[in-house]
């Protein structure tokens, strides 16, 4: 195949794929969430919740309490609405 | 900047020096996965996951071991077999068939051998493909490729010539229409 064919100038074509101009910018991007999370990660922020969550699923005892307390709660805030409107 | 400066960089918490990584390799990288897929927007999602996937993994890059670059490649080269084995159907589909009807026959027939050529290239076995892409697309050199392969040079130089010898069939296949 000589310099001229179409062999070179197929594989010329195919050597110059263009990438997007945004690729570069794309990537930090996604390394930026990336450090991101792991930031949150390693300062517990949103693994506070996560793990308060998990914490309460894994224990019936504390599961309880918190029903309880929302109980309490509720009732609480009746009594307390039923003497403002009684007190009227 | 070199690699190993810029890794130095990024690993010292500068991170924005992974864009020189990525400006230096990405053409390369992205090609590479094109030329593999025939995909150009996939080849550019995968790009991005090689580059993240290289960042996350950059704390146990050992430069005793091997060239940034080279461990760079292997990491796109696996990741591109593995979207291969579970895609192929859709990239198959997406290689282009022989150019239709057009004014200038010269552009005619050139057109048809560009397609012809990404056909057998496309159906060429992986390791061939990847290999005869590396060497004539992307023009690394059969010890880099030996290297990211982890195969011996004359291996590398066998699956070339091999991908050659189905080009060449194809090319020598058409000529006779080309010249006349």
């Amino acid at each position: 195949m000589n310099d001229n064919d179409p062999y070179q100038s197929w594989l010329e074509k195919s050597r110059n794929i263009e990438v997007s101009p945004d690729f570069s910018r794309e990537v930090m991007a996604r390394i930026s969430g990336y450090e991101h999370e792991r930031g949150e990660e390693a300062t517990g922020k949103p693994g506070l919740l996560r793990g308060w969550l998990e914490w309460i699923s894994l224990h019936p005892v504390a599961q309880t309490v918190l029903i309880v307390a929302g109980l309490l709660l509720g009732v609480a805030r009746l009594v307390a609405s039923l003497e403002f409107i009684l007190s009227l | 900047m070199d690699d190993e400066e810029a890794i130095r960089r990024v690993l010292d918490g500068q991170t924005d020096c992974f864009g020189v990584l990525i400006e230096k390799y990405q053409k390369k990288i992205v090609g590479t996965i094109y030329h593999m897929t025939r995909d150009h927007h996939f080849s550019e999602d995968l790009g991005q996951d090689v580059f993240l996937e290289v960042y996350r993994n950059l704390p146990s890059f050992d430069p005793a071991r091997g060239r940034f670059s080279t461990w760079l490649y292997r990491i796109a080269r696996n990741k591109t077999l593995n979207a291969i084995k579970s895609k192929k159907p859709v990239f198959l589909s997406e290689i282009p068939e022989a150019a239709s009807e057009r004014n200038a026959f010269h552009e005619v027939v050139s057109e048809e051998l560009h397609a012809e050529f990404d056909r057998i290239l496309g159906q060429l076995p992986v390791k061939q493909r990847i290999a005869f892409v590396w060497a004539e697309i992307e023009q690394l050199s059969y010890q880099d490729i030996a290297e990211i392969e982890g195969i011996s040079v004359g291996t590398v130089k066998s699956r070339i010539n091999s991908a050659r010898q189905q080009l060449r069939k194809a090319f020598g296949a058409r000529k006779g229409i080309t010249y006349e």
